[in-house]
């Protein structure tokens, strides 16, 4: 196209406008008629005029046509004989956008219903040609046989208000005001149809005005003669089908007025049939729609703004939910475990195939991958040793950023599905390398201003989430090996004690997250006695675990300054109260004097609210120690008791924490007994097994930690 | 009557825990499961009934199971008041009963049904 030749508004609209975009003249709502002056006549009609009439034979009468095609004057009266705009029209007056109405469903009742009901040749229905109707005429002169004669045309002027609005109402006035100029504006032409080329018999004044071509410079040429260099042929060629076929025709194309400026020419061409039917004239109108044009580009550019808005939005929506997604998966104890429907989030939605490797002895290695066969490699459990990834991997895992490869740069493991590139996100936390995503193929098409670095920003945003996920559930899980670490250093290596068989276990909650506060100790003292001892720190954390530390170091001083069980047990409360440690505890101290040759053993013991040790004869009869009990550690209980019983040859002493007999479905007494009966026929001989046994039949799920300790005499001592 | 419910009650697949505070006295209703799941509750509730320093009643009627970390509630609001006072248990169950024998927490109660 020309644009130098066109004004700004008109290269504003790039292209001609499609049929998508909504006319103005409503091709099909326009009647003509040319009407007999002498006669008052119609000659001539189109085919909705003919359509609206009901298909009554021509010629005839005109104010008879107006009755059977049930026209009215606004208010609803009757049209023939009164000074309305037909009888002006008639007398040779020119009339320009007259208001009347057409009530269909009153007129042609000679005709019947079906005939009022049919649809004229362009597909519009006459019923929808009610309401309020324009009516233009023209009185024909200049022609041979156009004199006498007179041009009408009835239009549906665009707009909706034509129907909608109600006559009489303020706004409708007004709207009266600007069909009548619109309808005086617009440019009618007609053309001899029987003549070849086509050429313009009449022009009316607005035609010259739109175009600068006066009536003589106009009648007598082709219509075509307003197109110009940059008309759309194809418009072009759509008109001249139609008019060959004698089908009414609308198309807005390019044309040139005199002075050779460019304009948008709406136009609609109706063929007009003479009473045999036959082909007589095509009338055309014409509308200047440069301004529409320019508006409907505008339009159609904000349109085209506001999907690309909403695709950015949608983008953005899309982009949210994803990275919801990924938070939601990696959120449990072991992140790791989330690898695999984080890539299945990614693939295929996001790229081609996604893969995620994660660090593990000195290397990467692939934990999941995601994406459909055949154009996904098969990665799964592939490792890279650290410092030799091919490059460009290794150098871009140093960087920290999500970046974009291309598929030529890739080693060959990766090429596979990777026509559109790979990108390679490292998941890193505080400088550390915890493991890398890829990409494969990302879809990065048509998103935003700059799709890439959106795409990169996006991948960087899922691997912030998975690398903090995977660190979270590192410092956890170390937090949790330190609390067991710590736990099982402050448990003693038991001594060996000669005489004394000896067994302790610890068992660790089934939640990972707590830590227990549960401890035994076994320590022989100087006299010859045998401290043996178990306890119980309220609540599960480091807390638990250092003041548990604080009262076994407590228990073996006061133990070695030779005191016995109740004094230890005083001591103990005393030492948490004084120590400021806001924990209660239990604890059950025993003090144990080994069956010798002279003598049996004896063993004296005090408890704080902590469940009754057990005692296991050479027999096997059991015996549950409930005696000398006081309230928690904590309670600040003042005076504490002791209890003693006779530990001789072949007896087991069995303390233990209620962490190994908790059952909510039964009682702690109930748990109690429980014990002591697996004990009493529990092997005793080896307490490897007796332990064994232990944590077997304790509970499948430990809520809470749990720990016992047990103590037999093997031999009596010299 | 100052009202303060610690638990929800409506979720009594575990248990609850309420203080009530009366211008003489502090009522503290258990029901439910008095267990782990319930800490942090009980941790609160204690303290509440401690600050108030006054007597303090615990109606324990309701109370289907307990464990060792409502054994420590209840000893930790009986250490917590002043020494001359007693922590009054009212209508404890059997089980309860049973748990603060085997503990030996029961020196530290006046136990009374209603």
């Amino acid at each position: 196209m020309r644009r130098d030749a066109l004004p700004p508004e008109v290269s504003a609209a790039s292209t001609t406008p499609g049929p998508a975009l909504p006319a103005l003249l409503d091709q099909a709502a326009a009647a003509i008629l040319l009407v007999d002056v002498a006669t008052t006549e119609v000659l001539y009609a189109n085919d909705l005029a003919q359509a609206m009439a009901g298909r009554a034979a021509l010629p005839l009468s005109v104010d008879r046509w107006g009755a059977l095609a049930g026209l009215t004057d606004p208010a609803g009266g009757g049209l023939a004989g009164s000074g309305g705009p037909l009888s002006q029209v008639c007398r040779g007056l020119p009339v320009a956008g007259e208001l009347i109405r057409r009530e269909p469903r009153q007129a042609c009742g000679g005709a019947g219903d079906e005939q009022a009901r049919q649809t004229s040749d362009s597909g519009l229905h006459v019923d929808d040609v009610t309401g309020p109707l324009w009516v233009t005429g023209f009185p024909l002169e200049g022609d041979a046989e156009l004199n006498g004669r007179t041009l009408i045309v009835f239009l549906r002027l665009r707009g909706g208000a034509g129907a909608a609005v109600e006559v009489g109402s303020a706004a409708a006035s007004a709207a009266v005001r600007i069909r009548a100029v619109l309808a005086m504006d617009l440019a009618f032409t007609i053309a001899d149809a029987t003549s070849e080329g086509l050429p313009l018999v009449w022009v009316n004044p607005a035609f010259t005005q739109a175009t600068g071509y006066a009536f003589d410079r106009a009648v007598g040429r082709s219509c075509s003669f307003l197109q110009g260099p940059d008309t759309d042929p194809a418009a072009v060629e759509r008109l001249r089908v139609a008019l060959r076929a004698g089908r009414p025709v609308v198309e807005t194309l390019l044309n040139y007025r005199a002075d050779g400026t460019p304009f948008w020419n709406e136009v609609a061409i109706s063929p007009v049939l003479d009473s045999a039917g036959r082909l007589v004239n095509f009338v055309g109108i014409q509308a200047d729609v440069t301004a529409r044009v320019a508006v409907e580009a505008e339009l159609a550019e904000a349109y085209r703004l506001e999907r690309a808005a909403r695709a950015i939005a949608e983008s953005a929506m899309a982009q949210t939910s994803l990275l919801a997604d990924v938070s939601h998966a990696v959120t449990r104890v072991d992140a790791r475990e989330a690898m695999p429907q984080v890539t299945d989030l990614l693939a295929p939605a996001w790229c081609g195939w996604a893969a995620v490797y994660l660090s593990a002895d000195a290397g990467l290695t692939c934990v999941a991958v995601s994406g459909p066969e055949p154009t996904t490699p098969r990665l799964l459990g592939h490792r890279l040793a650290r410092g030799r990834a091919p490059q460009p991997l290794a150098g871009l895992l140093d960087t920290g950023a999500a970046s974009l490869v291309v598929a030529e740069q890739l080693d060959p493991l990766w090429r596979l599905g990777c026509d559109a590139g790979m990108v390679v996100v490292p998941l890193r936390v505080r400088e550390q390398l915890l493991g890398v995503l890829l990409l494969g193929s990302p879809r990065i098409e048509g998103r935003g201003t700059d799709p890439l670095r959106e795409h990169l920003l996006l991948a960087d945003a899922v691997a912030t989430r998975v690398a903090l996920a995977l660190d979270i559930s590192r410092l956890y899980e170390r937090e949790h090996t330190l609390a067991q670490k710590l736990q099982l250093a402050l448990l003693p290596d038991l001594p060996s004690v000669s005489g004394l068989d000896l067994v302790g276990h610890y068992l660790p909650s089934t939640d990972a997250a707590s830590i227990g506060g549960d401890w035994y100790e076994v320590l022989p003292l100087p006299d010859g006695r045998v401290l043996v001892a178990i306890g119980d720190v309220e609540g599960h954390d480091i807390d638990a675990a250092t003041t548990m530390g604080r009262l076994r170091s407590a228990l073996q001083s006061y133990a070695l300054e030779g005191h016995g069980p109740a004094a230890l047990v005083g001591w103990l409360e005393q030492a948490l109260t004084a120590l400021a440690l806001p924990r209660l505890a239990s604890v059950c101290v025993g003090l144990l004097e080994r069956p010798t040759t002279d003598a049996p053993g004896r063993l004296r013991w005090s408890a704080a609210g902590h469940p009754p040790s057990l005692l296991r004869r050479a027999d096997g009869r059991v015996e549950v120690l409930d005696g000398a009990q006081s309230p928690m550690l904590g309670a600040r209980t003042e005076r504490h008791r002791e209890h003693e019983a006779v530990f001789g040859v072949g007896d087991l002493l069995l303390m233990y924490t209620d962490g190994l007999i908790e059952d909510r479905r039964r009682s702690l007494g109930d748990g109690i007994a429980l014990l002591a009966g697996q004990l009493a026929v529990a092997d005793v001989d080896d307490l490897s097994t007796l332990s064994r046994t232990l944590v077997a039949a304790g509970p499948a799920t430990v809520e809470d930690d749990a720990a016992f300790v047990a103590v037999r005499a093997l031999a009596a001592i010299a | 009557m100052l009202t303060v419910a610690v638990t929800d009650h409506q979720d009594l697949d575990t248990g609850a825990v309420s203080v009530f505070f009366d211008p003489t006295e502090t009522l503290i209703v258990l029901v439910g499961d008095v267990d782990r799941v319930l800490s942090d509750d009980l941790e609160h509730a204690g303290r509440d009934a401690i600050d108030h320093a006054q007597s303090i009643t615990i109606d324990a009627a309701g109370v289907t199971f307990m464990d060792s970390v409502g054994v420590a509630f209840l000893v930790r609001l009986a250490a917590g008041i002043a020494t001359k006072q007693q922590v009054v248990l009212r209508d404890p169950s059997l089980s309860v009963l049973d748990l603060l024998q085997i503990t030996g927490s029961i020196p530290l109660f006046r136990v009374t049904s209603s």
